[in-house]
């Protein structure tokens, strides 16, 4: 036990109320609200009183909404696993790598984080375009006849939200591998490992905890990606996060939109409770 | 042997070279059609040009949420930066029970998607009947900054040594004195730090904004997000160049001030 000088203890704690309060009812207070909301039949005009599940109902009993609810969920796998297999080999070499500049090295992977995520979707609808550079590309090599269309499909989302999250990816990766005592990786050598059984027995499992983090953290944040799915998606492509915008701001049913919102606010509240039992867990195994 | 090791360390590091290209790409062809003299972009380019950047004075409304997305990131540093220093403070310093739940939740902001925090504020907001204002705006803003502010102010906060507080409250200076002439200098680049990222953060958001916005008081992200959904003009090229040029300066800055990669 340190000594603590009786003037340093008290007051100190009663910085946090402005915060505090500000969080509570600027942010908590809200979040209660959208999920009272969501529990009530919103007619134009009016909020009836009482409480129901309507909006629920509906959602669940909608096969349409079922299918919106399947191709986001299908799209955050895809962006997890791929980000996943692109970021690992790069975020290993940034750990391992001797190159001089290596802070510059890490910087430039992650710099794309810190440009607004319009600014690179809208470098993506450039790209992505029927006249645009990828397809001038596939048709100038030969690899396709007639160009290719990306915008305002499925892929093209995909390729969008890969690029947004492989940073993040990363940098989860980067964090475990960091922790890996390239000792251990010398023993498998010496011992007779090749390089593929020295990934697969030692790095591997070591990393499996930074590997669970991002991939959690990652599928979280693309199942409620909006910008990027709304700009390169287009008006047709519907997914649950841009479904909400349009229940609220288009159609303007509150109630329903506050409903599929709270499906996928569960959704994340779920996954971030997976996220800290296995970031308890990582702790628990360090000691 | 070696040459095996060699080889793996080449298709590495091809391999690497290319996920950078694909990460920089879509950065870098905004920049090219910025500079290019057609709308549509075909290598390799015929003519470089500034004339898109000299238009951008007559296009009023990017003018405008120009000015408005400088105020609301200014006002959105200073609110979180107050806030979340003294919520640091608190966090660090103090020993009071349900430490770990409240710094929790001081951070969850920072996990939920911006999706549900956007629409929930714009229903709140609505309910309490406050009109879209640069106000409303700052809040939102100031809500999703602070845990960005209590990581670098606690980050600096651990490491600092009480003894020189103790030192100058020995010498006769009060609290407060102690507070501003020894404690905020010492942990200066904490502050900067967490002030910087607000800002950022601020001016480039999107999803927070879009449901709080109005044609009164829309953000630079917001004009070039509805614009890009109708067009796309070259313009819109140049002005994301501008963007981009001032994040990177704040990033160099902020990198100067201290290594920037500890709190991302």
């Amino acid at each position: 036990m340190k000594f603590q000088m009786p003037w340093r203890q008290h007051p100190v704690v009663y910085l946090l109320f402005p915060a505090g309060v500000v969080l509570l009812i600027f942010f908590f207070f809200p979040i209660f609200f959208l999920l009272l909301l969501s529990l009530r039949k919103y007619v134009i005009g009016s909020i009836p009183s009482g409480l129901t599940l309507a909006n629920f109902f509906h959602f669940f009993s909608d096969p349409f909404y079922l299918d919106v609810l399947l191709s986001t969920l299908k799209l955050g796998v895809l962006v997890t696993c791929i980000t996943l297999v692109l970021g690992y080999p790069v975020a290993y070499f940034l750990v391992r790598t001797r190159l001089p500049f290596k802070n510059w090295l890490r910087m430039a992977v992650i710099s794309p984080l810190l440009v607004s995520v319009v600014i690179r979707t809208y470098g993506w609808l450039i790209l992505l375009s029927d006249r645009g550079l990828v397809n001038q590309m596939l048709t100038g090599l030969g690899i396709v006849e007639q160009p290719v269309k990306m915008l305002f499909t499925y892929n093209g989302v995909l390729i969008g939200l890969v690029h947004v999250f492989l940073p993040l990816m990363i940098l989860s990766l980067v964090g475990v591998i960091e922790n890996i005592n390239p000792s251990l990786e010398d023993a498998a050598e010496n011992l007779g490992a090749n390089w593929i059984q020295r990934f697969l027995w030692i790095t591997l499992p070591l990393s499996l905890p930074g590997i669970i983090a991002g991939s959690l953290l990652v599928f979280s944040l693309s199942i409620a990606a909006y910008v990027t799915p709304q700009l390169l998606g287009g008006p047709s492509l519907l997914l649950l996060s841009t479904m909400v915008f349009q229940q609220i701001m288009v159609v303007l049913d509150w109630g329903f939109g506050a409903a599929i919102a709270v499906i996928l606010l569960v959704m994340t509240l779920m996954i971030i409770f997976i996220y800290t039992r296995i970031l308890n867990l990582g702790k628990r195994w360090e000691v | 042997m070696m040459w095996g090791v060699k080889l793996r360390g080449l298709v590495l590091g091809i391999y690497n070279i290319l996920i950078f290209i694909f990460l920089i790409s879509p950065l870098v062809i905004v920049v090219l059609v910025s500079l290019n003299d057609t709308q549509y972009i075909s290598f390799p380019l015929k003519k470089l040009t500034l004339q898109w950047y000299k238009t951008i004075p007559e296009y009023m409304e990017f003018v405008d949420a120009f000015m408005v997305s400088i105020w609301l990131a200014l006002l959105t540093a200073i609110c979180s930066t107050t806030l979340g220093t003294m919520a640091a403070f608190a966090i660090v310093r103090g020993r009071f029970p349900g430490r770990d739940m409240i710094s929790t939740l001081i951070m969850s902001p920072l996990t939920l998607p911006g999706v549900i925090t956007g629409i929930a504020m714009l229903q709140f907001y609505t309910w309490i009947s406050i009109g879209p204002s640069l106000g409303r705006l700052v809040l939102g803003h100031t809500v999703i900054t602070i845990p960005y502010v209590v990581r670098s102010v606690s980050a600096v906060l651990y490491g600092f040594p009480l003894s020189l507080e103790e030192a100058g409250m020995n010498l006769g200076a009060n609290r407060l004195r102690t507070t501003f002439l020894i404690t905020f200098p010492l942990i200066r680049s904490g502050l900067l730090a967490g002030a910087i990222f607000s800002f950022i953060v601020s001016f480039d958001n999107v999803v927070i904004s879009i449901f709080l916005v109005s044609p009164l008081y829309n953000t630079l992200p917001i004009t070039i997000f509805n614009y890009v959904t109708y067009s796309a003009e070259p313009i819109i090229a140049s002005i994301s160049t501008l963007q981009m040029l001032m994040i990177i300066l704040l990033m160099v800055i902020l990198e100067k001030v201290m290594g920037f990669s500890k709190y991302m």
